[in-house]
């Protein structure tokens, strides 16, 4: 028999913030749980699980209306609680208290909207605040699908790609052979062939699933924030932000080479050892 | 999947084509209850249909008979004749069969969605209704014991383009009637002929428990448009349902208390449940985990 | 056919309902908002489009064909180029820049593996044609990320379309077939992007919808204004 998944006690990113205007409607998966991310015409954003109380229909096909979602399939409409509370078919009917779609907590921090179950305990997610560092200035660089599982992304971070080059010198360019060593369980290193360091990635967990990585090269250092999430065995969602040493000199050049990097860090990834 | 160990769904008739489907010297293989058959015309124009295993052998024959368009089969001894749909001998309507369509969803899915009236405004929006007319008025829903069919009648909902042939918004008459879990039809309002009722049927072929083909057609009278204009008119609301029904979750029609929520307007959907489970059909629904 | 164009003069769409090929003409002639007439073809079950008279219209038995005042023009990526040059004087759907047209014409020539690949998983799903459905779908999934990676990019350099920040006709080329392709059984939940432009086709004016691609339902008032149950305008 197939267990129902449930969501992990923890907070998981989902996407980002701004990838979700007010209307609209997402669809994720968390450990094969499958969720309707919305966000109403207040601004707040809302995470239930993906799945109508009356027919089963996923609420992602609906639309929304002020602040409630509704259902494609009859119109009905639930309130920012899940309470139900408008049956177009009965119109002058109040639907009961117990006729509710099923929520869960959802919060925006840093830029992303992170998901927990209700009963999560650690209600706050500041908690991570004081992990991340509150002088760095992170923007979004992309979310995307990684066929990896969670697990695999950090052991084979071996194949972790050469750094963009916009912070790349003509000096590096030109060096043809360059290899990556794992110097610790933390850091690695791009060397040439005088073991001269090139480029260095440390990475430090700030919880499961999120990680930050600092990724150096000719004096300049970039901070990068990896947000994982764990869609099932084989497919992890990596939600990339970037706090860059210095934001002003040219941030749109600077965000598309890291979004570069990271399909190419997706491909490495991907391929099969 | 292997065939069905369903003993109701298995004694009785299912639909496996449509009768132009099957031309001579052209077998061919289809899925009924998750087994494998193979149709062929043969010279003298009868279909033989045979069970075949999963290296093509030939296994048992099944009997075959052909009607209201279709071609039908069944994988054990029915208890009952094919039902009847009289309507298929009024020769001065027009017979419009709009082809299979294959649906990733449970045959009975697609039945309850048939009969079911609070979606128009929202899935045929514009055709079958729109907003904000979207009250489902008070109206009868039964299990005929005679007949042992599903019924529903006296239902009435505002329609901005019931018909293809209809003009203007106005007030539709419906009737509903399960004629067997994978089969139906209803009865609506004809815009040309007001004494007469136009039909709209859908047969299912059960392929396998998630997974369906569906016919369907219509016994109209409508003297204004071509067999074209009238299959689009279907599919286009067809194709509108698809998106529904490849989205429910179970994918099984449940038939135990609690698993899906109900209002008054579903009255139909719970009495055609109600029918499914004193007949304890089990393919095509969700079990109770 | 069901009813021949009895006049040369004026626009006529040969035309399948369920097709999304025909659908993007239907579509840019909505945005166009040009008058014109639909002629429905019976693609199925009747494959009307691989009999003899389809055929003399086109040899290559493709729907859909355009026919303006006498002029039959097949294929729909054509049919949009067309219409484009022909009909949009504000030149904002395929703006008079070679190197805009040539990579316009390079999301043309994609919609055409998308529909060599969506297209033809949802033709296997639905209508049950016969064909390699693992390859169709890989190769779906091929371009929908290839798609979906580009919409990214784009976003951070503030283009919220393929080619501009407004949509053009590549737009509309590669549109359908990526909004119905779950219909094929290749599923959108891995290109975000990708569903945040369909999201963004639907609030375009004159958007118009087929099956297999719901409307958003905002309710709309006088002034063309979404409100909600309580009558409260919010956007």
């Amino acid at each position: 028999m197939i267990q129902k998944p449930v969501l992990p006690k923890n907070w998981v990113a989902v996407g980002f913030s701004q990838d979700l205007e007010k209307g609209q409607i997402n669809i994720v998966i968390i450990e094969e749980l499958e969720l309707v991310i919305w966000r109403d015409h207040k601004g707040q954003a809302h995470a239930w699980d993906n799945r109508c109380p009356h027919r089963g229909t996923r609420l992602s096909l609906g639309f929304v209306r002020g602040n409630q979602l509704a259902c494609l399939y009859h119109g009905w409409q639930f309130g920012g609680d899940g309470q139900c509370v408008y049956t177009p078919s009965i119109p002058d009917s109040t639907p009961p208290k117990s006729l509710k779609a099923h929520t869960h907590r959802c919060v925006e921090f840093l830029g992303l909207i992170w998901v927990a179950p209700l009963d999560f305990e650690h209600k706050d997610i500041r908690g991570l605040e004081s992990h991340v560092r509150d002088s760095m200035d992170f923007q979004p660089v992309r979310s995307m699908i990684i066929y990896c599982s969670a697990e695999n992304i950090f052991n084979r971070l071996a194949s972790i790609p050469f750094p963009p080059s916009r912070i790349m010198s003509r000096r590096l360019r030109s060096i043809s052979n360059m290899r990556l060593i794992r110097e610790t369980e933390s850091v690695f290193l791009w060397e040439d062939d005088e073991n001269r360091t090139l480029a260095s990635y440390q990475f430090r967990e700030i919880q499961p699933d999120f990680v930050e990585f600092n990724c150096e090269s000719e004096g300049t250092a970039d901070v990068l924030l990896f947000a994982l999430q764990k869609i099932d065995s084989q497919k992890t969602a990596l939600h990339l932000l970037l706090a860059p040493e210095n934001w002003s000199s040219d941030p749109i050049s600077l965000k598309l080479a890291y979004a570069q990097w990271s399909k190419k860090l997706r491909n490495q990834l991907e391929q099969v050892f | 999947m292997t065939k069905t160990t369903d003993p109701v769904a298995i004694n009785d008739w299912q639909v496996i084509g449509r009768i132009d489907d099957f031309l001579k010297g052209q077998p061919k293989q289809t899925r009924l209850l998750g087994q494998s058959l193979v149709a062929e015309r043969h010279k003298n124009g009868d279909i033989k249909v045979h069970e075949i295993s999963e290296l093509g052998e030939t296994l048992r024959s099944c009997p075959v008979q052909e009607k209201f368009g279709h071609v039908w089969t069944t994988l054990g001894k029915p208890k009952r004749e094919l039902f009847d749909i009289p309507e298929f001998q009024q020769i001065d309507r027009k017979y419009v069969g709009c082809g299979g369509v294959m649906v990733k969803a449970s045959a009975l899915r697609v039945v309850e969605n048939f009969l079911d009236i609070g979606h128009f405004p929202y899935v045929h929006t514009d055709f079958l209704g729109s907003e904000p007319l979207t009250e489902v008025k008070d109206y009868k829903a039964e299990i005929r014991i005679d007949v042992d069919e599903v019924w529903a009648d006296d239902i009435s909902f505002h329609q901005d383009k019931a018909m293809l042939s209809a003009t203007g918004g106005k007030a539709v008459e419906y009737m509903y009637r399960v004629v067997s879990p994978f089969n139906t039809v209803l009865y609506k309002t004809c815009p040309e002929k007001p004494e007469e009722w136009d039909i709209i049927g859908l047969f299912a072929q059960p392929l396998e428990e998630n997974l369906c083909r569906v016919y369907a057609f219509m016994l109209v009278f409508d003297s204004q448009n071509t067999e074209t204009d009238l299959i689009h008119f279907q599919q286009m609301i067809f194709f509108q349902d698809i998106i529904i029904l490849e989205n429910q979750l179970p994918v099984g029609v449940p038939l135990y208390d609690g698993a899906e929520r109900s209002i008054k307007a579903d009255k139909t959907q719970l009495q055609f449940r109600k029918w499914l489970k004193q007949k304890g059909l089990q393919f095509g629904t969700d079990q109770e985990t | 056919m069901s009813s021949k164009p009895n006049t040369q003069k004026g626009l006529y769409l040969y035309d399948y309902i369920l097709s999304g090929n025909c659908y993007k003409v239907r579509l840019f002639l909505s945005f166009l908002q040009l008058d014109h007439e639909l002629i429905p073809i019976d693609f199925f079950p009747g494959f009307e489009h691989k009999q003899t008279e389809f055929l003399e219209l086109n040899p290559l038995g493709q729907i859909p064909v355009l026919m303006d005042d006498g002029f039959v023009l097949p294929d729909a990526q054509a049919i949009l180029v067309y219409l484009a040059a022909k009909y949009d004087s504000t030149e904002a759907w395929y703006p008079k820049d070679p190197k805009l047209q040539g990579r316009i014409t390079q999301w043309l020539a994609f919609a055409d593996s998308i529909t060599g690949s969506c297209s033809a998983a949802r033709l296997h799903d639905k209508l049950g044609f016969k064909l390699n459905i693992e390859q169709a779908r890989k190769k779906g999934h091929q371009n929908l990320r290839l798609l979906d990676d580009h919409l990214v990019e784009n976003k951070i350099v503030g283009k919220d379309w393929l080619v501009l920040n407004r949509p053009t006709i590549a737009d509309i080329a590669c549109f359908p077939y990526v909004a119905l392709a779950e219909e094929g059984g290749i599923s959108l939940n891995d290109y975000p992007a990708a569903r945040s432009w369909i999201n963004r086709f639907k609030k375009l004016p004159q958007f118009i919808v087929m099956p297999g691609i719901p409307p958003l339902h905002g309710m709309k008032n006088n002034e063309g204004k979404f409100f909600n149950q309580e009558g409260l305008c919010f956007s």
